[in-house]
């Protein structure tokens, strides 16, 4: 009996362990296939390399991403390694994913310090949790370069990235130069408190004040949910309110949005906006049914991160990175849809 | 005298019994008198199409949960089962463009394939079902993100979004009806069929069921396959209903389907609880949503009164067991 109770709990103790090695592969399928493809350019341009200069170090630059959920996430991860294949075969690039959790992002910064890589790429989780480990890098005298999000510490190196409070102000003008002074806006909500929220609340705010003649009907938000988006829409004109437009701070909520304002027969009154070009929101641009959406270079800010890693490394002097966000409209969706397809098949080469 | 202390009685045996349903209605008036347009036809309509989809998937954990076990994978296979629906149906480039009942079955069949995994893993592995339905969700999450290489689906033809759009008589959404049709054939299950009663007796007492001769394997695998092809119904009718799918569609919503049960006076240790309170449970979070959405309550102070409103109505139930 006691045997067999033993041979049980091993047993359960085998499965669990064999079934968490099994949930893993599948969730970092993405990148171990794209950790392959480097490793296989490396290998191509090694010899050559190798030969060159055999004396002098490959550079080891460690880089941490926020996860691999997100679709810029993987651009900003696809152009640093088409940077590496195309303009810096000889350096190390070692990328892990912090699955969204900061503790571990931590963890994987630590673990970059101790290797002592060259120099640090990273994708702070948090604002504010991230900015230990900022800290840590520079106690230890490895550069730092954050991308796309800041961390409230400013020991880090330098930042590429956008200013998402000028996303925020693109998107209100846009709006209000389309419905006029005196429009009804509501707006949905990214994640509270994440600093994408936050910022582009802000940049909402900067323009709403210089306009007092428009209104903010509501916001609340959409948890970057279509579902939660759509549910919320729909309640909003369930209770009757007006609107001339309404803002996501997210194409993936928009296209909740999309529906419950379709679905009320009300897609001729009110204007719709977007941000970050998702195809399905490109091709509601361009059926007529969203008015605009916003255009934020990914590409840019992987390949000018790495760049500028690269160049800390080498104990250069750098300096921050903004790119700029643009406003995507029927009028110039050919030339956004044609930079999405670029960086869509970007993508699905490394991911 | 006697007339008077059997109504008494009555009363107290109404109160004990169906706390939930006090709880419910009192919300419910509550809302009727403060929340603008609430107590609408339209209204009432718009409260049951939001919940049909997550309700759906709250019947089909609320049997697990019945048999003692649970579904951590909920919110992961409405993400993949309406990505393996909506990759079928897309007429964009990443979709296959075939007709929409195939879209369906996909969206049906991924779900019954992850309920035999789940199903046979924890019959037959003797795994708990927290462990097992954990790994899953990674799973489903890291599959869908895979398939639709991490971006949402879109342009699907209109038959495919012809249920999650349209209504009967042009008043009843689809959605609602299917809903209700799911209500009464699970209810009907669970009462009148021997399936039904097996996962009572499992979730009651295991060791008691096995000595009377009830394959407990085969009974839980049967149950997983049901909530299965539940949540793939469900997932399919709610890329119906956005037009769209997203892989990361549905973070979280294992919490509400499972609070709903709860609230709906399914007992975690098992063997208690029925279909129409789980459907009142799925109501209830509806409505508190919905509520608070039309009241124009702050999005900070929605959390809390939402939390506080499903501990207080779970309270009111409890002090019912507690007598019991």
């Amino acid at each position: 009996m006691k045997l067999r109770r033993f041979a049980a709990t091993m047993m359960a103790g085998l499965m669990v362990l064999s079934a968490a090695g099994c949930s893993k592969p599948a969730d970092t399928k993405a990148p171990a296939a794209t950790t392959q493809a480097p490793a296989a350019t490396e290998a191509k341009t090694e010899a050559p390399a190798a030969g060159a200069e055999d004396s002098k170090e490959q550079l080891h630059i460690g880089i941490t991403m926020q996860g691999n959920q997100s679709g810029f996430v993987q651009y900003f991860t696809s152009a640093m390694y088409e940077y590496q294949a195309t303009k810096a075969p000889d350096i190390n690039m070692e990328v892990v994913f912090a699955d969204d959790d900061p503790s571990k992002q931590f963890s994987q910064v630590e673990t970059f310090v101790s290797k002592k890589v060259d120099a640090i790429i990273m994708q702070p989780v948090d604002k504010v949790q991230g900015a230990a480990a900022v800290d840590l890098a520079y106690e230890a005298g490895i550069p730092l370069i954050t991308i796309n999000i800041i961390t409230d510490s400013t020991n880090n190196t330098a930042h590429v990235g956008c200013d998402d409070v000028q996303s925020g102000v693109l998107q209100m003008q846009r709006i209000i130069d389309v419905c006029g002074e005196n429009a009804k806006v509501g707006y949905v909500d990214a994640v509270l408190g994440h600093s994408a929220q936050v910022q582009r609340a802000e940049g909402y705010q900067k323009v709403l004040s210089e306009n007092p003649g428009v209104e903010l009907v509501v916001h609340d938000t959409g948890n970057w949910s279509p579902e939660e988006s759509m549910r919320l829409v729909e309640n909003w004109i369930q209770s009757g309110k007006e609107f001339d437009a309404i803002l996501c701070m997210a194409d993936c909520q928009l296209t909740g949005v999309l529906t419950a304002v379709e679905n009320a027969g009300k897609l001729d009154n009110i204007k719709l906006a977007g941000m970050d070009c998702d195809p399905v929101i490109m091709q509601a641009i361009k059926d007529g049914k969203v008015d605009c959406s916003i255009w934020q270079d990914g590409l840019a800010q992987g390949e000018m991160a790495l760049e500028t890693a690269i160049k800390a490394a080498k104990g250069e002097e750098v300096s921050d990175i903004i790119i700029d966000y643009e406003v995507c409209t029927k009028d110039n969706i050919e030339k956004y849809e044609k930079l999405a397809e670029e960086r869509d098949a970007l993508a699905k080469k490394y991911f | 005298m006697s007339a008077k202390s059997i109504s008494k009685k009555d009363v107290r045996y109404f109160l004990n019994n169906n706390g939930i349903l006090i709880g419910f209605a009192i919300i419910f008036i509550f809302l009727s008198l403060f929340a603008p347009n609430f107590l609408s036809a339209d209204n009432m309509v718009n409260i049951l199409k939001q919940i049909s989809c997550i309700g759906i998937a709250t019947i089909g954990v609320g049997i697990l949960i019945i048999m003692n076990n649970n579904d951590l994978s909920i919110g992961s296979m409405f993400g993949l089962g309406g990505v393996a629906a909506g990759l079928m149906v897309s007429t964009s480039v990443a979709g296959f463009g075939l007709p929409a009942p195939v879209g369906f079955l996909a969206g049906i069949g991924t779900g019954l394939l992850f309920g035999l995994f789940n199903g046979v893993v924890v019959a037959k592995g003797h795994i708990p079902a927290f462990i097992v339905t954990m790994g899953t969700q990674s799973i489903a999450r890291g599959l869908a993100l895979v398939l639709a290489h991490g971006m949402p689906i879109g342009s699907f033809p209109n038959s495919f979004n012809y249920l999650g759009t349209a209504s009967l008589f042009g008043v009843i959404p689809y959605t609602v009806v299917i809903f209700i049709i799911v209500i009464f054939v699970m209810n009907f299950i669970m009462k009148k069929r021997p399936i039904g009663r097996y996962i009572y007796a499992v979730g009651g007492n295991e060791d008691a069921a096995k000595a009377a001769g009830i394959n407990v394997d085969k009974i839980k695998i049967q149950a997983y396959l049901i909530e299965g092809a539940l949540l793939g119904l469900a997932a399919t009718l709610m890329a119906s209903r956005l037009k769209s799918a997203s892989p990361n569609l549905g973070t979280g919503y294992e919490l509400d389907a499972i609070a709903g049960c709860i609230i709906g006076g399914v007992s975690f240790t098992g063997g208690i609880g029925n279909v129409f309170d789980m459907v009142l449970g799925a109501l209830i979070i509806g409505v508190i949503n919905n509520g608070m959405d039309l009241m124009g309550v702050e999005a900070f102070y929605k959390q809390i009164v939402k939390g506080s409103i499903i501990i207080i109505a779970v309270l009111l139930d409890r002090k019912r067991s507690g007598r019991g």
